[in-house]
Parts: C-alpha cells; structure tokens; sequence
C-alpha cells in the first residue's frame, strides 16, 4: 500500500468513527492546518455522494465496465504534510491484514415486483435502506413502500399473479415469509389476490382491523378515523381488533371499522353514487396548509421526483389537495355535463394546473386527469378567481389511463403552480351538475 | 437583483454534488444526505430573505445543510461525533471558491464510479447507498474490518487515478481544438 492509499485509509476510518478518540483529533487538527488533507477529505467524500447517487439512478446494480481505467501507473506525490503521515503510520502499525474472503452475500427473498408506477416513491427495505429511484421491473424484498404525493401510485405483482395497487399518500409494510402479510398504515390499496391456500391466507393489518383474504378483489382505504373495506369480487373476512368481532363482506358489500366506539359491525350494501360533491374545508385536506386567516386552504412547497424519470431533476410543486370519496362516503360519479367549481385566489398570476383522481365505480384506482388555466386566465396582478372546468376538459396524466374521465368515481383532487410560489389559496371546490338546475356558466 | 425560484434550483442542483459530500461528511449517511439537500432547496425557494447571487444563495446552502445535518445527528445518532464546526467552514469555503474545472471534474467522477468493475462497484455501493459500517460491510462479505479499509482504499485512490486521468485526456483535446 502506498503513501497515498495509506493517507486516505486514514480519512476513511475518521470518517467511519474506527479511530481511537486521541487518533480522532489529532486528524482532526491536521486536517484544519493541512490543505490538501482537506482536499483529499472533499475528494472522498465526493466519491460517497456521487457513488450513492448513481446507486440510485442505475438500481441495484450498476452496469460493470472495463476495468481499463485501473491499471493506470498511479502518481506517488505524498499530498500530506509529514504531521499527518506520521499520525497515519502510528495508526497503521498496530493493525492486523485479514485477507479471508467468502465472496458470498446473502440475498433476501423478493416479495413484490414493480409492474407500474409514478410520481415520488421510496422503498424502505432490509436494515432501513432507503430507495427513491425505483424502475419498473425492480425486484424487492420484505420492506416499506410510501408514496408522498396525492397523484403518486404504484402497482405491485406477487409471484403468484396476485396484484396491489397503492394511490395517493401511502405507507404499506408487506411481507412473504411463506404468507403474505401487509399492514396499511394510511392511504388507498386495490387489490387482486388470487386464491390463497386456505393455511397461509394473506392477512392484512391497518390500526383498527386484520383482512383475512383467500381470493377477491377489494378496495380498503385507512386514515387515523377508520378502516374502510369494499368488495368487488369473492369474499373476505374482516376482524375489529378492539373487540375480535369478526363479518364476513361479500362482493357489492363494505364495511367500516371506526375509531369511535360503535357496536354495529356488519357489512352492508355499498352506497349508490352519487354526482354532486362539495368540499368541506377545513376537513379532508391531504396536502397544503389550512389558513384561519384566510379560512383557505394554501398551497405548499413539495419536491416532486418522477420514479420513472430518475436523471431528471426534481420539480418543485406548489401544491394544494383534498379527498372526496372516503372514508364511508359515497363514491361521485364524473357524469357528462359535470363541471369541477374551484373558488380561490392568486397573488401572482400563473398557470394552474388541477388534476383528479379516479377510481373505477365497481372499485380499483382507474387514473389520473388533468386540466389547465392558464395565467392569462387570471385576473392581471392577481386576486380572486373562480372557475368552471367541465370534466370532459380533463386529459389523462399517462397514456395507461382512460383516455376520459367521465363515467369514473372522483376520488381526489389537487391543483398547483410549478416552481413558483404564486400564493395560491382554494376557498372551496364542488362537483356541480347541470341536469339539476343548478346555473354553471 | 433577486435571484428567480427556478435559477435558485438550477444553481442549487448545479452545486448538489459539493453540497451532498459537505453533508455526507457530518451525517455519514448518503439517503440522509439527499433528504437534507431536498428541504434546503425547498428552503431556498420558500424563505423570506432573497439571494441577490450565487454566491450568496450557493453559501447560504452550506450553512443551511450543515445546521440541518448537524440537528439530524443530535436527534439520530446521539453517540456520533460532529466534525469541528471551524473545520466544516474551511471544507465549505474551499468548497465554494475552489470551482475551476468543478464541473467537469464531477462529470469525469460520475463517468469513474460508472465504469467500476462488478465487485468494486459494490463494495461502494454497500458502504456508501446501503450505508452499511465498515465493520458490517466486513460481515457482510466475509472479511475483516481492516480488509474492508484497505480496499476501499484502493478503490478510492483508483476513482482519483481515473478522473485525473480523464481530465487529461479532456484537457488534451481542448488544447487540439
């Protein structure tokens, strides 16, 4: 080894912390005298930052090339003072040189498999790895998937062909160890589980409730209020933790497992749609900030990275959003001739983007739409808006999703300006009709 | 006058990588890292003081990410050390005015960690993207503690050796042209 690999192995154990206290500072008031040492610690802690974040954009494995560029004659010029080399070779005295290698690593068992995804996505996995560049394809093992925007969702595939989907801000835990085992912490599952052995059925955990599911295809949403499971298709049973009541809930039922305390729990006939929705702020925010003083709810800072498109750089989004059809609520249908009625204000004019969220009427995330005003729409220097955006204006945010949204269920909705803060605020948001007398412009 | 929210994030993602090691070297942590770097930018675009140059925003950054990642420590790591604060401002001033060639110094760092053979490349990745120890890196692989340093040593000496060597190899064609 020589000078320069012996000076940088000594970096490395200051940063690792693999130095006795003494050794510690004594590298410490060299590097703050010694200007190249300090120039070697930038080059080294360069080579962490960069090397994690091509981790992150390549995947698991980054593409191995030659090796060509290693066998250049190396430069011997000692770029330390002789105070540090001194210290270095101190150190390295007393060290043993173990050279045994097994070149075996264990590999956990994956889980789930990516089949589609968007928007910011991040994987915590085995030992709390976290992951934020995630592809189509990837592969994962027993871990943590969060999505951290209100348009973010992710479909997952098993091995035997049964499929999660999440949508909106979510945290799912999921595991197989032999039985698949997923607790929902928050957000919006779909999913298509494919026949179960009847002794290793999936089970699914959230705060208030446990599915137990042999083969169905369902939706569940869970906040901090309650669980709410509906089933599309088979059966599956579902148990209150507070007391172990267990019901069964068959297809075209749901269920509702409430914080509060409540006797009553049986499965009933899903609610018939409905077409008109009015927002009830400050209730049912999912992202932004609620104003007393302006009683609106003000769109917030969030950096927003495309999973799909990892080297490009992330978007900053001021962004406003609310739910519509949670919790028990009635699923509203997107009919033709209904229009989105925003009522807000702007201190800057610029284009707004709003964007809704859709699920199927029978159950299962369909897509994502959106719409545009443009600044020109606003009034000059800013001030109060009000805008009447008829669904068949909203466009599909991908090409997968259907191509309208009319016929589908609002499950969300959100708007915001990119890269400025243009001091958005929403008074109000409804779903108006115009088949029932109600005057849109 | 003031720097626009959108030259604020094309300057701070110009300077991400700097920005990123300065903080890597406090919280020892890549993904931690990055998470740091994400709230200053959020920071920068959203704060009532404006920046009237790069150099004001690119310094505020350092500062800002060095606060952040220094209270990360105290509430995650509670037994680690923090780097001396005067050595944090000497590697970040020298970080700031040391910019001749940055960018395509990095460039040529980025193309190096790219090119790394199978087993070197992972070496990297389990110590710096997993964020794995030395000592458990060592489990992990099956060989000591020392072992790990010394190759990860050459691995690092093997980056400066190969940027040095395309940068060269740029200079060189420059110089033709």
């Amino acid at each position: 080894m020589n000078n320069d690999e012996s000076q940088i192995e000594l970096l490395l154990r200051y940063l690792g912390n693999d130095l006795d206290p003494e050794k510690h500072l004594e590298v410490e008031e060299v590097l703050k005298r010694d200007r190249q040492a300090r120039a070697l610690l930038r080059e080294l802690s360069e080579h962490a930052a960069v090397a994690a974040d091509i981790q992150r954009v390549v995947g698991e494995k980054p593409a191995s090339n030659s090796e060509t560029e290693f066998n250049t004659s190396r430069q011997t010029a000692s770029y330390f003072a002789a105070s540090l080399l001194v210290v270095a070779t101190l150190v390295l005295l007393g060290l043993s040189i173990s050279w045994l290698v097994t070149g075996q690593e264990d590999r956990n068992e994956q889980v789930v498999t990516i089949v589609a995804l968007n928007g910011p996505v991040e994987w915590t996995g085995d030992g709390g790895l976290v992951r934020d560049r995630l592809h189509v394809g990837n592969r994962l093992n027993g871990g943590t998937i969060e999505l951290n925007a209100p348009d973010a969702w992710i479909e997952m595939g098993f091995e035997d062909g049964s499929k999660i989907t999440l949508t909106g801000q979510s945290t799912l835990t999921v595991s197989d160890e032999g039985q698949k085992l997923l607790r929902l912490r928050n957000g919006s599952l779909s999913a298509d589980v494919n026949d179960q052995p009847e002794s290793t059925p999936m089970v699914i955990r959230t705060h208030l409730a446990e599915l137990t599911v042999l083969g169905t295809q369902f939706n569940m949403k869970v906040d901090g209020l309650s669980t709410v499971v509906s089933v599309n298709e088979g059966v599956l049973r579902v148990k209150r933790l507070a007391d172990n009541k267990q019901v069964d809930v068959n297809a075209t039922q749901q269920i509702v497992v409430a914080a509060s305390r409540q006797p009553e729990f049986n499965a009933t006939i899903r609610p018939q749609s409905v077409t008109q929705w009015a927002s009830q702020l400050p209730g049912g925010i999912i992202y932004g900030n609620w104003s007393m003083e302006y009683s609106a709810l003000v769109a917030s800072p969030l950096l927003w990275r495309d999973c799909k498109k990892p080297k490009q750089d992330p978007i900053l989004l001021f962004l406003a959003a609310t739910s519509v059809s949670r919790g028990e609520n009635p699923p509203v249908e997107l009919t033709a001739g209904s229009q989105l009625h925003i009522r807000g204000s702007i201190e800057k004019p610029m284009d707004l983007i709003v964007g809704l969220t859709s699920q199927h009427l029978g159950g299962g995330f369909a897509g994502k739409h959106l719409a545009v005003r443009k600044k020109e729409s606003f009034i000059e220097g800013g001030g109060e808006f009000e805008f009447f955006i008829p669904v068949e204006e909203f466009f599909p945010q991908e090409p997968e999703y259907p191509k309208t949204a009319l016929g589908l269920g609002l499950y969300d909705w959100w708007c915001l300006t990119i890269n400025e803060d243009a001091g958005l605020k929403i008074r109000s948001v409804e779903l108006r009709t115009t088949s029932d007398n109600k005057l849109a412009p | 006058m003031n720097i626009s929210d959108k030259d604020i994030l094309r300057m701070l993602m110009k300077s991400r990588d700097r920005i990123a090691a300065a903080t890597w070297i406090i919280v020892r942590d890549a993904q931690t890292a990055e998470d740091i770097f994400q709230n200053v930018a959020i920071k920068a675009m959203t704060k009532d003081v404006e920046f009237k140059s790069a150099g004001e925003l690119i310094s505020w950054a350092f500062v800002t990410a060095r606060r952040e990642s220094i209270d990360w420590v105290r509430r995650h790591k509670k037994e680690a050390s923090i780097p001396d604060t005067k050595l944090m401002e000497i590697l970040e001033e020298e970080w700031q005015s040391d910019e001749t060639r940055e960018d395509s110094r990095l460039e040529a760092l980025r193309s190096c960690v790219e090119s790394l053979p199978g087993k070197l490349a992972d070496l990297l990745r389990l110590r710096y993207f997993d964020g794995l120890s030395c000592g458990k890196v060592g489990e992990k692989i099956g060989i000591g503690l020392d072992a790990v340093y010394k190759r990860l040593s050459r691995v690092h000496q093997s980056l400066r050796d190969c940027v040095r060597s395309r940068l060269g190899k740029q200079e060189a064609i420059d110089n033709e042209q």
